[in-house]
């Protein structure tokens, strides 16, 4: 147990100094332009619309940042890669998925506390059933059984949870070996670490099951992001640049729970009659 | 007599099918994203080679996205700032790089189901939101946004589980022209480009 504090507590230092290296540097986000003007022809009307993602794209450790990013991509590709391909190949993807199952419902337990701090007893009690029906009957959690009944998963964690509390843009951080997160999210994840019965010691204290879940975690995570990352890394200019957008953005919609302002909200499934909506087809 | 009539049910039947595919439906939203979601499909599941699939695909996709308004929008404020030849210049990369990033993805296309679940209007655009179902593991959700162009729709944006490919790129030239200038931002698409031809994904 105290190894692990002492893990956490290096981890947390290593963020909050890259963070406060240039602290009072804080860089200011675009100012929201209003998008929707009227004239949807002109350059102008696109090139100064804000994204629909208004999220600050603050990071003012970015040379810190950069560097541990490169460390990263150097630990990446001599190791986790390597050994994500290597699962990859060998474990078949029924195989795969039983073992992300087991795992996802290990964190079960966070989710339903954070939709209870959220105030959102419905994901609370959705996730709670989802745990039990799938701890039991879904053996063990390998299998998603809770799905099949319409309990959906949606993850909730505590950087989430200080995001509807109000902290919805936070700087930046490039954490060692765990990659993009941001000063809230680095501290949300040592809460979510110890408020886990799986990994705070109140299920088991024996380290070697701890560790071990948390190295299969980061396999199974690394595998199951391998063919985004490839992507990424082809297609990219700059990709800490991009890493660092996506992050922010993905972060952004599961704060708002996938109703970010440019993913539908309100989905119906008939569609409105476009006659009812302003026409601005006279576009070049 | 019979084998003929049955052939030219068949016929009848296959021009049939493939008719609302051939004319996009521009007056719902939802009705033109699974027309091109059923022309996608039917080049991916034909027996054509990559080779072949890809020209069609990269036809698809250049006639359906909206690359003068992504392009744009990508490079933001800066792209005001240039002078018309390389305004030009930038819009001929951008639209290449596009097309060869985003067309290459085809090939980890194995057989998922896609559905359109719903829509709704965004300003004067709409969101049309898609689920592709993978096997034992949560669909990954894809809303495209639709946006009226010429009397029909374009497809001016993806977003991917709430990261938007536009606002995406647009942090990634940023970062790049921050460094290198406009111009060397121009010189890098083209590179990337050139380079991803050359080594595709496999």
């Amino acid at each position: 147990m105290k190894n692990k504090i002492l893990i956490l507590l290096v981890v947390f230092f290593a963020s909050f100094s890259a963070a406060s290296a240039n602290e009072h540097h804080s860089s200011s986000p675009t100012q929201p332009a209003n998008a929707q003007t009227s004239d949807a022809t002109s350059d102008d009307a696109i090139t100064q619309a804000d994204s629909d993602y208004n999220y600050e794209n603050s990071d003012p450790a970015e040379p810190v940042n950069r560097a541990i990013f490169k460390f990263n991509n150097v630990i990446d590709g001599v190791l986790l890669k390597p050994v994500a391909r290597g699962y990859k190949y060998v474990v078949p993807q029924w195989g795969r998925a039983r073992v992300s199952n087991a795992l996802y419902n290990l964190t079960e337990p966070v989710t339903v506390l954070n939709s209870v701090l959220q105030a959102d007893p419905q994901n609370a009690f959705t996730s709670l059933w989802r745990f039990i029906l799938n701890s039991t009957f879904g053996l063990l959690g390998t299998f998603d059984v809770a799905s099949d009944f319409g309990l959906k998963p949606r993850q909730e964690d505590f950087g989430q949870t200080l995001g509807v509390w109000g902290w919805k843009d936070s700087d930046y951080v490039e954490l060692p070996i765990i990659g993009p997160s941001t000063l809230r999210d680095t501290l949300g994840l040592g809460v979510d670490y110890v408020s886990n019965p799986f990994y705070n010691g109140m299920v088991t204290d024996n380290d070697y099951v701890v560790y071990g879940l948390l190295g299969i975690r980061l396999v199974d995570t690394r595998a199951n992001y391998l063919e985004v990352t490839d992507q990424i890394d082809r297609t990219s200019l700059d990709t800490y640049a991009t890493y660092r957008s996506a992050y922010l953005q993905k972060r952004a919609n599961d704060i708002k729970n996938g109703q970010s302002r440019a993913v539908a909200n309100n989905f119906t499934n008939s569609s409105p009659q476009t006659s009812d909506y302003p026409h601005s087809n006279n576009r070049p | 007599m019979t084998k003929n009539i049955k052939k030219f049910a068949l016929v009848i039947a296959f021009i049939l099918s493939a008719a609302p595919a051939m004319a996009a439906d521009c007056s719902d939203p939802k009705n033109y994203v699974e027309g091109v979601k059923n022309d996608v499909l039917a080049v991916l599941n034909g027996n054509a080679d990559a080779a072949t699939k890809k020209t069609k695909l990269n036809a698809i996709f250049l006639n359906v996205a909206d690359v003068n308004f992504m392009g744009k929008f990508a490079l933001g404020r800066t792209y005001s700032q240039l002078t018309p030849a390389q305004q030009k210049d930038y819009m001929a990369a951008y639209s290449e790089y596009l097309s060869a990033s985003y067309v290459d993805k085809f090939k980890e296309y194995n057989g998922q189901n896609i559905t359109v679940t719903g829509v709704k209007p965004n300003g004067d655009d709409f969101s049309v939101e898609t689920s592709i179902e993978r096997e034992g593991k949560q669909p990954i959700i894809v809303t495209y946004r639709l946006r009226k162009a010429g009397g029909c729709f374009k497809v001016g944006d993806i977003i991917a589980e709430g990261v938007s490919l536009i606002t995406t790129e647009r942090q990634d030239f940023a970062s790049v022209a921050n460094q290198k200038g406009t111009d060397g931002l121009i010189q890098t698409l083209k590179d990337k480009t050139e380079q991803y031809k050359n080594a595709p994904a496999e």
